[in-house]
């Protein structure tokens, strides 16, 4: 059920009159939107005593309904639409955690909110480790149709968008800047992407900018549409900390991947590991396993036909990483035909390519 | 008494005669050169007087006018002592003119007499020969570069004495004897050969490829790892030079004054490594005096830049230009030269400040942050990069590799191959006025790189899951047609292709998210 007035009221309520999701939370629950809505005057002693001396922000725009309408013609003119509280498209995942957001502004396939999700965080400096753990992760994880949910940051939240996409897989980026603004700028591209193969969502007013203080409090609703979040790699002030925190306390399974005791980039992770126990994970199946989710049966690539040279290169990969020049010997091929192989066999998802020549799986 | 004397000058690689006017008076004492002298012109007077007292002719003062024509062009250097200091003594009748005019005489005098090495011979006897001068007399120090160019008679005395002697019919010198190209070509000069380098099998092949086809190369890499080594070698599987190359680039080298006085020739290909606080000037050249720059002296050869981005940005972004002609122009408001600039570029740097990016060392562990690391990398332009044609990695070796590994594949070998790829090459552009793959623009791309359905769908593939560019696509097409030339295919495979999208393509660690 959308109710139109109800969905107008609680949009005049966070863009016009600037209310966040928990005042607005805290007033809708005491007074229906629909009336606050449409005669402000009425509940405003109500009002201050709920939300104190922000009440007085209802003040600003209640005789004019303008500027809600043309708040929804700019919202519709640059392909974004909202959801609120109630409406059928709301996630269930998001009511259930403590302030839920009132509204929900996206851009996209707004049903992904309803599907698997599994938020996927770190640094914004990730080292190549903890890049490729990111890459291995998510491409293994979004074959299991899992939804990868992340904050559209720079380092390990673009890998885990990035590599969703390129593996045909669905990705949600939770912003915490408005809908039409694109935070860091870099990822611009990436954004655009997403909005048209993915969501992306956010819960604050067109036009906010990044905010500091707007990052953390967003990481709540990362964890919160997940049924889990993995922290691939993060330092020790790494903001990825704070959406492991909110998992836990949202009763969501955290999972974390190990980095080695000696970087500065995975301290964080490895801190957390060390006081949660239970939470390491050392490979994708873990993560399938413990949220219930399974391999599906038949792999695209055990249809492809592999000859005898590429079964041998895949049997070494699937040890370790190997140089290249360690598997010129392993196949006996000449380093021209070796490197069209390799790179024939990266194109069809078979191997990746590593830093410094070397290849895995 | 008037003296005329027949000389030469150059303006750019392109000489022009210079007619050397010398007229004596009686009168107040004095020397004047007119007709543009530049500063070295103008002290000329000394060096002249001086050597003509210490070679024991007289020099009683006398009004003198020595003019340059054509008098409009600045006349540079000190290739005139020679023939005004000639032309004092014929004004002055201690000579006889007679056969004055038969030659064109250049060459700078010392104090005592002698005729010391001056720059820019070979280029000067070449566009003389050009205009119809046959005979020359020029300093001893620069016979060896006289010595390669046929249908010309040149003397080359030991001092003014010796000089004066000669044309006066009082002693003969013999003309410089001819030699030939092919006898100092053969020989090879170089210090390192690619069997020394251990491992490194991938960059081998890079090299291998980039050498074949002229295409440019970035090398990628810790420090220490090898590159410069590798890129030192690269003139030894390089094609010999053929005589036209070799007296293009002597040319430039004799201008420019860096001709080895011994061999008068280059016949190694050059190899340049300007320093990274190179300057605009001394790369791409200019200046007050239009000197010829680092790209130029690489022409036919490699210029080589260490540690790419600790290079000047401003100073790299002026190479695209040349990368893409071959050739200079270098403009001035008095005049405009073209040098020609067909070099190939070969790059290196590390993946990082810290140089340990991706090193799979457990104890070179890379410190640097995403910004350092970005700004790193920016320092080399997107357009720069697209130019380059084939990226490669080059990783440290192993210590067991490095001590015990069999010497692989040498120079000789490779530059069989080398050579191989060029004739097909050649063979096929003979109607096209270029000489390489690399130089193909896009008429010729469709005419000779024509793919199977196969590699049609490769290409496609890579381009959607590489995001390549439409000039990386043209700059892989002519890569793989040089993979194929390499091994005497007239197709394109699309184990070709996959190779040169192979190189073109970089490593994970540096596209920075």
């Amino acid at each position: 059920m959308r109710s139109t007035d109800r969905r107008a009221a609680v949009l005049w309520l966070n863009a016009v009159a600037g209310l966040g999701s928990a005042k607005i939370n805290k007033l809708t629950a005491e007074i229906p939107p629909e009336e606050l809505y449409a005669c402000p005057e009425k509940y405003f002693g109500k009002a201050k005593e709920l939300i104190g001396e922000a009440a007085a922000k209802l003040r600003f725009g209640k005789s004019d309904p303008k500027p809600v309408e043309d708040i929804m013609r700019t919202l519709e003119a640059s392909g974004a639409d909202y959801i609120v509280r109630g409406d059928a498209e709301y996630p269930a995942s998001l009511e259930n955690i403590f302030n839920p957001p009132a509204i929900i502004y996206y851009k996209g396939d707004v049903s992904l909110l309803k599907s698997r999700c599994l938020g996927v965080v770190g640094t914004r400096e990730p080292s190549m480790y903890g890049r490729q753990c990111t890459e291995k992760f998510v491409s293994a994880l979004v074959k299991l149709k899992l939804t990868i949910v992340s904050g559209l940051a720079r380092g390990v939240d673009a890998v885990a968008h990035r590599t969703a996409l390129m593996n045909d897989g669905k990705t949600v980026a939770v912003v915490a800047t408005g809908i039409d603004v694109v935070f860091p700028a870099s990822n611009a591209v990436l954004c655009d992407d997403i909005s048209r193969n993915g969501l992306v969502v956010t819960e604050y007013a067109p036009g906010t900018p990044a905010l500091a203080y707007n990052f953390p409090e967003r990481n709540r609703i990362i964890s919160g549409l997940s049924a889990g979040v993995l922290v691939t790699e993060a330092g020790l002030k790494s903001g990825s900390l704070i959406t492991a925190d909110c998992a836990v306390k949202q009763g969501k399974e955290l999972f974390i991947i190990p980095s080695a005791v000696n970087s500065p980039r995975g301290a964080g992770g490895n801190r957390l590991l060390k006081s949660l126990q239970g939470a390491m994970v050392l490979s994708p199946d873990d993560v399938a396993e413990a949220l219930g989710v399974c391999a599906a049966p038949d792999e695209p690539a055990s249809a492809m036909q592999l000859d005898f040279t590429e079964e041998r290169i895949l049997d070494a990969l699937s040890f370790s990483e190997v140089s290249f020049d360690d598997l010129l010997s392993i196949t006996g091929l000449g380093v021209s035909d070796l490197n069209a192989l390799l790179v024939r066999m990266e194109l069809n998802g078979l191997i990746r390519k590593l830093e410094n020549n070397y290849y895995g799986v | 008494m008037l003296a005329s004397i027949k000389s030469y000058a150059l303006d750019g690689l392109n000489g022009y005669p210079v007619d050397i006017e010398v007229d004596t008076q009686k009168g107040v004492a004095s020397f004047e050169i007119v007709g543009l002298p530049s500063t070295a012109v103008k002290e000329a007077r000394n060096r002249v007087r001086a050597a003509i007292r210490n070679s024991y002719f007289d020099f009683t003062p006398k009004r003198t006018t020595v003019n340059l024509a054509p008098a409009d062009m600045k006349k540079e250097g000190s290739a005139f002592d020679f023939p005004i200091a000639v032309g004092f003594l014929a004004g002055t009748e201690q000579i006889s003119a007679e056969r004055l005019n038969e030659f064109v005489m250049l060459g700078e005098l010392s104090l005592d007499g002698s005729l010391r090495r001056i720059s820019g011979v070979m280029p000067i006897l070449i566009s003389a020969l050009q205009k119809g001068y046959k005979k020359f007399i020029i300093p001893e120090g620069n016979a060896a570069e006289a010595s390669y160019i046929r249908g010309i008679e040149v003397y080359a005395p030991r001092n003014l004495a010796d000089a004066c002697a000669f044309l006066g019919g009082l002693k003969e010198i013999a003309p410089v004897k001819h030699r030939l190209y092919s006898s100092v070509a053969a020989v090879n000069k170089y210090d390192v050969d690619l069997k020394y380098v251990k491992g490194q099998t991938l960059a081998k092949r890079a090299l291998e490829i980039a050498v074949s086809g002229g295409h440019n190369l970035l090398m990628c890499g810790t420090a220490g790892a090898g590159k410069t080594l590798l890129a030192k070698c690269i003139p030894t599987i390089m094609p010999d030079m053929t005589f036209e190359e070799a007296i293009e680039t002597t040319k430039i080298h004799s201008v420019a004054g860096i001709l080895d006085p011994e061999e008068g020739m280059v016949t190694v290909r050059p190899f340049r490594s300007p320093h990274h606080t190179a300057s605009l000037m001394s790369l791409i050249g200019g200046g007050s005096k239009s000197v010829c720059g680092e790209v130029s002296l690489a022409h036919n050869g490699v210029l080589f830049l260490d540690e790419m981005p600790e290079y000047n940005k401003k100073t790299l972004e002026t190479l695209r230009q040349p990368i893409e002609d071959g050739v200079v122009t270098v403009t001035r408001v008095a005049r405009s030269i073209e040098y020609p600039a067909r070099f190939m570029l070969v790059a290196s740097m590390n993946p990082c400040p810290c140089g340990n990016y991706g090193s799979r060392d457990k104890n070179k562990q890379c410190t640097c942050t995403y910004a350092e690391r970005k700004r790193y990398a920016g320092k080399i332009s997107g357009p720069l990069l697209d130019r380059i044609d084939l990226y490669v990695t080059v990783d440290g070796v192993e210590y067991d590799e490095l001590r015990s590994a069999p010497a692989g594949e040498s120079s000789a070998d490779v530059k069989a191959r080398v050579e191989r790829a060029r004739a097909i090459q050649r063979e096929r552009f003979s109607e096209e006025k270029i000489h390489v793959n690399a130089e193909m623009n896009n008429r010729l791309i469709e005419k000779y790189c024509k793919l199977d359905v196969a590699s049609e769908k490769l290409l496609e593939q890579a381009f959607r899951r590489y995001s390549l560019s439409a000039r990386s696509v043209t700059r892989i097409l002519k890569v793989a047609r040089t993979v194929a030339d390499i091994d005497g295919r007239e197709n394109i495979t699309v184990n070709d292709l996959a190779e040169a999208i192979r190189f073109k393509t970089r490593e994970p660690g540096n596209e920075i998210d």
